[in-house]
């Protein structure tokens, strides 16, 4: 009976509603944790595991050396690798397509790779406008890692 | 004899070794230096094993069995000194796995992963072994080398031409070859397979591919009558390299370097890809479903035109048996009867008397039994090189062998005479005070100089006379791989399938080119190369009014003579048998699949056959009918005379002075693989450089 | 190419009386002791040519060869000077100080050891062991003549006084 009563007068003086608005109240006072995206963006770790990129020497040499690790670790299939010889008698790839609908970002490319040439920058924002730009190929992910490269150098160094 | 390996008791033959016992019941022992055919070296130390009651560790490669022996492959004792050895091992061999071609199939990996330790206390400088260009088909990286010297041990035994040797000693000691020499030997190829480690590899295949991406799909070697059994290893629906499969009865583990490079003549440029037909004087592209039809119709048309007399049909010996079978259940059953596989001989007298196949007469592990071997019209170092590691190890086995050949060509096992014989001379050598024979039996082997000779039909019948009058066996090595069938199967003009005697005998392979006949039908066959001589060849394609070439590779003659041509696969794209030397019949699947243009051999054949009326057959089909056919056949050569042969006489005549092929041209897929033309061309420039003057004139023809 | 190495009639002589030793199938053991006298024959080295000679002449395959003399330090691939000394650093010597002959030796004809001068005189030979003369050491050998009881000064002289062949 009583619980009733507290009930009724609990509903009549919008107690919830209260307590409910003193939350909302206390956060329009603190700082919001949303943020503007595009504007704004999140903070990313060093290890971040984003868009593929192949790197180079300092001296302009690609570091990759065919060696398919990559290819045969990679648990969702993604990456395609031809290889030949160079005319210098190196080991060198002809082909190298990552197709990132195949992708899932694991990392273990980066992780296999003896000589880190494969490795998965910080960008993760990129769009395709067909469905044939999804594999990306050897000029492309060396051109990323040419201009993302001071940085994988930095996220490198953090990470040690 | 009882023996007790990790506590379980097993007997044992007495001469065997540990490691012999081991892999019998299927104990691993690690091994690098020691291989079931080689000698044993026990140098690598990777095969320790702790045996009870001695104080080291013994190689289990030198240690023979002793009664009550107790073994323990796995002890701590064991462990110790085989991670030892690793370590040893390990000191010098660079961490290049990644770029080296035997990574995933590497012994030395395998082992290590299994026995070494994980990190290396060597901290010094690693040995480096500058390379050297060695051979057009081995790689080397000798930064990688064990020294195992299982190479070494290979060219010593087995190919009996050493040319790899183990130089200095010590920190220094490499394997390398003599100065400015080069590694040209017929087998150099299976050293690639011999060695643990990365130091010796594939030249072709170099970076292409590695090992775990490969399919391995097992064939038969089109280049020779033995039938090596070769893997085939595919890499995106095309062979990137072939090994050996083990068959103890043909090949062992060994491969001639002509079947191990031979398939990159099937990715030569000039294969055909589209059927073609002659309107108005041009060739223009057929469509792929309506070319049986227009081949049937030109067939028939010919057949109402010409007569059936006047079609020649001409197969290669080096077709599948399922081709050879369809070619003459076709044309035997259109009436007609001018059917021939033997497309290098000239002369042929003799076929009436023939056996039903040639036959080497006995079997391959068998040679060693004979005291005698008489070789004639054949160089087998570089004809048939998977022979000769046979004949070297007979010859090694007290057995004498005998060589009589229209040239001085050297053999790579030890020739007890060798005598240079002519066209018309060879009676003359038959004769038992000539030969100095040992006491036992005798084999004598007629190789393909001999059909090529344009008095075969003589030469054979003397052989014929001299083995009778020795009680000689004869045996044959044939032309082509699959000879064999092309006699059994009725592809020649006076003989039915298995070998029953025609009732109409047709004419054979001279005859039609030298008749000049209207219409040839060509199987498989390259007019520039597969005939006696190419200029008459010529001469009759260009008085013929319809060829039908069936053909896998265009050339300038089919280009220029053809009516219509329909590309047919190669032995590596459909489904196909051999029949070897011995009388082995051996099947295999397609190793890739054929373009899309492509007929397989066989059916297109069989749709030809269908159009016909004469029959409808799958590769099943075509195989049981083979097998019913040759069934209750006496394969048994050693009845073989011909000594009753009616033969004309012996006219010298100008066609066929080469009697003696290079190793790289004996059929039209070998003649298009780069790596062996190269090969080749190498060794006869070193050749070259190290004769006198007085012969290099006579050989600026061949360099050239 | 280097003209065509024949073994004439008189090493051939040498070499057949070493063959004689060894059994008939059993040739290739000659092939240390055909080396060294080919090699004295040709100024202390052997070359391609000789070795292919001698494979020849003893039905062994040149690598066969080939590996014996790269193998042994007594034989020499590439050429040497003419004239060959061999310092004995044994311990016999060594204790009478044929390190500091060895080091003069050096010193005096600006080569290391295992090295010839730059006019093709002298060869100074590498890895010498005991020359079997300790009780007269130090000791060398010039063109196989030993020369016991070294003293600085008799180096020089002994040096001075070779004549080129």
């Amino acid at each position: 009976m009583i619980d009733k009563i507290i009930k009724l007068l609990k509903s009549l003086f919008l107690l919830e509603i209260l307590k409910g608005l003193s939350i909302t109240g206390k956060k329009l006072f603190t700082k919001p944790i949303t943020i503007q995206y595009p504007e704004e963006k999140t903070p990313q770790s060093p290890r971040f595991r984003g868009l593929h990129a192949l790197r180079r020497y300092p001296n302009g040499e690609e570091r990759c050396i065919g060696c398919k690790l990559c290819e045969a670790v990679c648990p969702a299939l993604a990456i395609t690798i031809d290889t030949e010889m160079r005319d210098d008698g190196t080991r060198r790839t002809t082909k190298y397509d990552i197709d990132l609908f195949k992708c899932v970002y694991c990392g273990f490319c980066e992780e296999a790779c003896p000589v880190d040439a494969i490795v998965e920058t910080k960008i993760f924002e990129f769009h395709f406008e067909s469905r044939d730009e999804r594999v990306i190929s050897k000029d492309k992910l060396l051109q990323i890692g040419d201009i993302y490269e001071k940085e994988e150098i930095k996220d490198r160094n953090n990470i040690n | 004899m009882k023996v007790f390996v990790n506590n379980k008791e097993y007997s044992a033959e007495p001469e065997d070794t540990i490691i012999e016992l081991c892999d019998k019941i299927g104990v691993h022992i690690p091994r690098f230096c020691y291989h079931k055919h080689l000698s044993v070296v026990a140098s690598c130390r990777m095969c320790l094993v702790d045996i009870e009651g001695v104080k080291h560790s013994q190689p289990a490669c030198s240690t023979p069995l002793r009664e009550d022996m107790r073994i323990s492959t796995k002890s701590e004792k064991t462990k110790v000194a085989q991670k030892s050895s690793m370590e040893f091992l390990l000191i010098n061999h660079p961490l290049d796995c990644p770029i080296c071609d035997q990574a995933g199939e590497c012994e030395l990996q395998d082992i290590s992963l299994e026995h070494g330790d994980d990190h290396s206390r060597y901290m010094q400088f690693k040995r480096v072994v500058i390379d050297k260009d060695i051979s057009p088909l081995i790689s080397t990286d000798m930064t990688r080398c064990i020294h195992c010297s299982r190479c070494v041990r290979f060219g010593e035994e087995i190919s009996n031409v050493k040319e790899l040797g183990l130089l200095n000693r010590g920190e220094d000691m490499k394997i390398d070859v003599f100065i400015e020499s080069s590694v040209s030997s017929e087998l150099s190829g299976n050293m690639i397979d011999l060695c643990p480690v990365g130091a010796l590899n594939n030249k072709p295949y170099r970076y292409t591919a590695r090992t775990w991406d490969l399919r391995q799909i097992c064939g038969i070697s089109p280049h020779d009558c033995i039938g090596s059994n070769i893997n085939y290893h595919t890499y995106n629906n095309k062979i990137v390299r072939a090994v050996p499969s083990e068959n103890p009865d043909i090949n062992q583990t060994w491969l001639s370097d002509r079947d191990r490079f031979g398939y990159e003549g099937i990715y030569s440029e000039d294969r055909v890809k589209k059927s073609q037909m002659r309107v108005d004087g041009k060739l223009v592209e057929l469509d792929f479903e309506s070319t049986p039809s227009e081949v049937n119709n030109l067939i028939n048309n010919n057949i109402k035109k010409y007569g059936k007399e006047k079609i020649g049909c001409l197969i290669s010996g080096q077709s599948t048996s399922e081709e050879l079978f369809m070619f003459q259940k076709i044309f035997k059953g259109l009436g007609v009867s001018n059917i021939d596989h033997r497309t290098k001989e000239s002369n042929f007298d003799y076929q009436k008397n023939y056996p039903l196949m040639p036959s080497l007469g006995c079997n391959l592990e068998d040679l060693d039994e004979y005291e005698n071997i008489i070789l004639i019209g054949v160089n087998i170092k570089t004809e048939y090189p998977i022979l000769s590691i046979r004949l070297n190890l007979a010859t090694k086995n007290k057995t004498r062998v005998h060589s009589f050949n229209f040239n001085s060509l050297d053999e790579n096992f030890d020739l007890h005479c060798k005598k240079i014989i002519d066209h018309s001379n060879i009676e003359s050598f038959l004769n038992v005070n000539n030969i100095e024979l040992d006491q036992g039996k005798t084999l004598i082997i007629i190789g393909p100089s001999v059909s090529r000779s344009p008095n075969q039909s003589n030469i054979l019948q003397s052989i014929s006379k001299f083995s009778s009058s020795i009680d000689a066996k004869i045996g044959f090595l044939t032309e082509s791989c699959n000879s064999t069938s092309g006699w059994l199967l009725g592809n020649v003009p006076h003989r039915e399938l298995g070998g029953n005697q025609s009732s109409i005998i047709g004419k054979n392979s001279y005859q039609m080119i030298t008749d000049k006949l209207p219409s040839y039908i060509l199987y498989n066959l390259e007019p520039e190369h597969d005939f006696f001589d190419k200029s008459l060849v010529e001469s009759a394609l260009e008085s013929s009014e319809c060829n039908i070439f069936f053909t896998s590779y265009i050339t300038p003659m089919i280009e220029k003579y053809a009516h219509i041509i329909v590309p047919i696969t190669t032995f590596a794209e459909a489904d196909g048998s051999y029949i070897n030397i011995e009388g082995t019949y051996q099947t295999f699947r397609p190793i890739v699949q054929p373009s899309k243009n492509i007929y397989e051999g066989w059916s297109i054949l069989n749709k030809i056959l269908k159009l016909n009326n004469l029959g409808d057959y799958s590769v099943a089909n075509i195989r049981d009918e083979l097998k019913k056919s040759l069934e209750g056949l006496d394969f048994n050569m050693s009845k073989t005379d011909m000594s009753n042969t009616n033969i004309s006489p012996y006219i010298e005549n100008k066609i066929l002075k080469e009697s003696y092929r290079e190793t790289n041209q004996t059929d039209l897929i070998v003649r298009r693989s780069e790596s062996l033309n190269q090969a080749t061309k190498i060794k006869n420039k070193l050749n070259y450089k190290n004769m006198n003057n007085e012969v290099k004139k006579s050989y600026i023809d061949i360099t050239k | 190419m280097n003209p065509e190495f024949i073994i004439n009639e008189e090493l051939g002589k040498l070499i057949s009386n070493v063959v004689k030793k060894f059994p008939s199938d059993k040739k290739r053991s000659a092939v240390i002791e055909s080396l060294l006298i080919l090699q004295h024959h040709n100024n202390g080295y052997v070359t391609k040519n000789i070795i292919k000679a001698l494979s020849d002449y003893l039905l062994v395959s040149e690598i066969d060869i080939y590996e014996v003399a790269t193998f042994y330090t007594m034989i020499n691939i590439d050429p040497v000077g003419r004239n060959v000394i061999s310092v004995c650093n044994n311990i016999s010597c060594m204790l009478r100080g044929s390190d500091e002959i060895l080091s003069h030796i050096e010193d005096k004809l600006k080569i290391k050891v295992g090295e010839s001068t730059k006019d093709n005189k002298f060869y100074l030979k590498d890895e010498i062991e005991c020359l079997a003369a300790c009780n007269g050491g130090p000791m060398m050998q010039v063109n196989h003549k030993n020369y016991e009881n070294l003293t600085l000064e008799k180096v020089d002289e002994i040096l001075e006084s070779v004549n080129d062949k």
